[in-house]
């Protein structure tokens, strides 16, 4: 009965970043010009596939902010529930680490915090990386308040990883929201969460304090 | 003591699951919230409810836990045309975040390097489909993908970026008993899928050692109505 299984898309990357590109590289020039295409000497020898796989791979100066989010963290989080009352704040534990080399970080969440007066048992698991061939951050994000996954791309913008995407709601439609994750300069590092707010614009929700365990 | 509110706002946001439902900020905070999208208001609890259901794992769920565990395995590429790349690797599979998704961790070598990836997968009970994302230390990227069966294949499908443009693959993946799967990957080449690689995994942490495994017997013990 559960036999199926979903195999992680293993390898996907090396086809998808780098691998594939050999390929299409190859292909490229078809449309082009199909007779040259058709010769050997079109095609991308074992030099230039290794050049290009060097060059995919390859971080950029953009991953080093992600090195500032990495440690163990006290994180406070405060959420703002009624109009103008100070925030309701809770603490939980975070820990990010850098995974693959340092192209990416992971990040977890774990801990019981308040939201309008519930305590809410929340654990979260993501990735923050920094697209070079898209010129952006990127992120993916699950946790166990719904079964969705958030998807975030964005800029670096006044001095945040500023980041934006959708994720389905619970009655079926999209919900926008944008992250900002901010190195201060004590090091210590905030997170903040917009949403939309009742007439639409992106309204600041609440922001966590991260600071180091 | 869960009761009043997950749904809040906030602290999914923080993460994510709160674009859910969210409440109106005008409103008095404990009476009601506002749902966003269909303009409506829902008490406290049948919104809780609502979220709680949409945040529970499910049979779906129950698939990919099932395949935690250690995996070794054998893959197969294109490089180019009339090339072609072999390698061993290794999966490890865990259930995270109470078992809605499961982590990936891919180790091996490709094309005489050494490749390291990072798969997270779930399904969206809302949206009815399966998500993942992939990650590896070949490249800088983000390659999200969603999908659904196909007859006995669960297939993925979605895109990445490189430095060409953006680039669609696909996974289709067979698991033909509990001990063996294959994924199979196309990417697409002038509007057609076409196949690219195989990857053929078996239970177990060793190279070989899966193969002397007492137990057999269950590889042919399924009809799986191909």
């Amino acid at each position: 009965m559960i036999r199926h299984a979903i195999t992680a898309s293993v390898l996907v990357g090396a086809l998808g970043g780098a691998l594939a590109l050999s390929f299409s590289a190859g292909r490229a020039t078809a449309p082009a010009n199909a007779a040259l295409a058709s010769q050997p000497e079109g095609m991308p020898g074992p030099e230039e596939i290794k050049a290009m796989m060097a060059q995919t791979a390859a971080m950029a100066p953009e991953h080093d902010r992600l090195k500032e989010l990495v440690g163990l963290w006290n994180a406070k989080m405060n959420f703002l529930v009624a109009p103008g009352a100070p925030p309701e704040t809770s603490q939980v534990k975070a820990e990010i680490k850098p995974v693959l080399g340092g192209r990416y970080v992971q990040l977890h969440y774990k801990g019981i915090f308040t939201y309008m007066g519930a305590e809410i048992d929340f654990e979260g698991l993501g990735m923050i990386g920094y697209d070079k061939a898209a010129g952006h951050y990127i992120s993916a994000w699950g946790d166990n308040l719904s079964t969705s996954m958030l998807i975030e791309t964005g800029p670096y913008k006044d001095g945040a990883i500023d980041i934006e995407g959708s994720m389905t709601d619970a009655m079926g439609g999209q919900t926008t929201m944008r992250h900002r994750h901010i190195i201060n300069d004590d090091g210590s590092y905030t997170l903040e969460f917009y949403q939309p707010g009742p007439t639409g614009e992106m309204m600041k929700i609440g922001w966590i304090e991260h600071t180091k365990d | 003591m869960l009761r009043t509110a997950l749904i809040g706002t906030g602290a999914l946001a923080l993460v994510g699951a709160t674009g859910l439902i969210s409440y109106n900020a005008g409103a008095n905070n404990t009476a009601a919230i506002t749902v966003a999208q269909p303009e409506m208001e829902m008490d406290m609890d049948e919104a809780m409810a609502m979220m709680m259901q949409a945040a529970a794992p499910g049979e779906h769920h129950a698939k990919l836990t099932a395949n935690a565990g250690e995996w070794t395995s054998r893959s197969k590429f294109e490089m180019g045309p009339g090339q072609t790349s072999e390698g061993d690797g290794k999966l490890t599979v865990k259930p995270i975040i109470g078992e809605r998704f499961t982590l990936g961790h891919y180790t091996g070598d490709f094309a005489g390097a050494p490749f390291e990836g990072i798969s997270i997968t779930g399904y969206d009970n809302v949206k009815k489909e399966y998500v993942s994302v992939w990650l590896d230390n070949f490249g800088t990227a983000i390659l999200y993908m969603t999908g659904n069966w196909e007859g006995d294949a669960l297939v993925l499908a979605g895109k990445t970026s490189t430095v060409m443009g953006d680039h669609e693959m696909k996974i289709s993946s067979v698991q033909p008993n509990a001990n063996s799967m294959t994924d199979t990957f196309y990417e697409m080449r002038d509007g057609e899928w076409a196949k690219s690689g195989q990857i053929v995994y078996t239970r177990g942490a060793d190279h070989g050692e899966s193969h002397d495994e007492k137990g057999g017997h269950d590889k042919d013990g399924h009809d799986h109505g191909g």
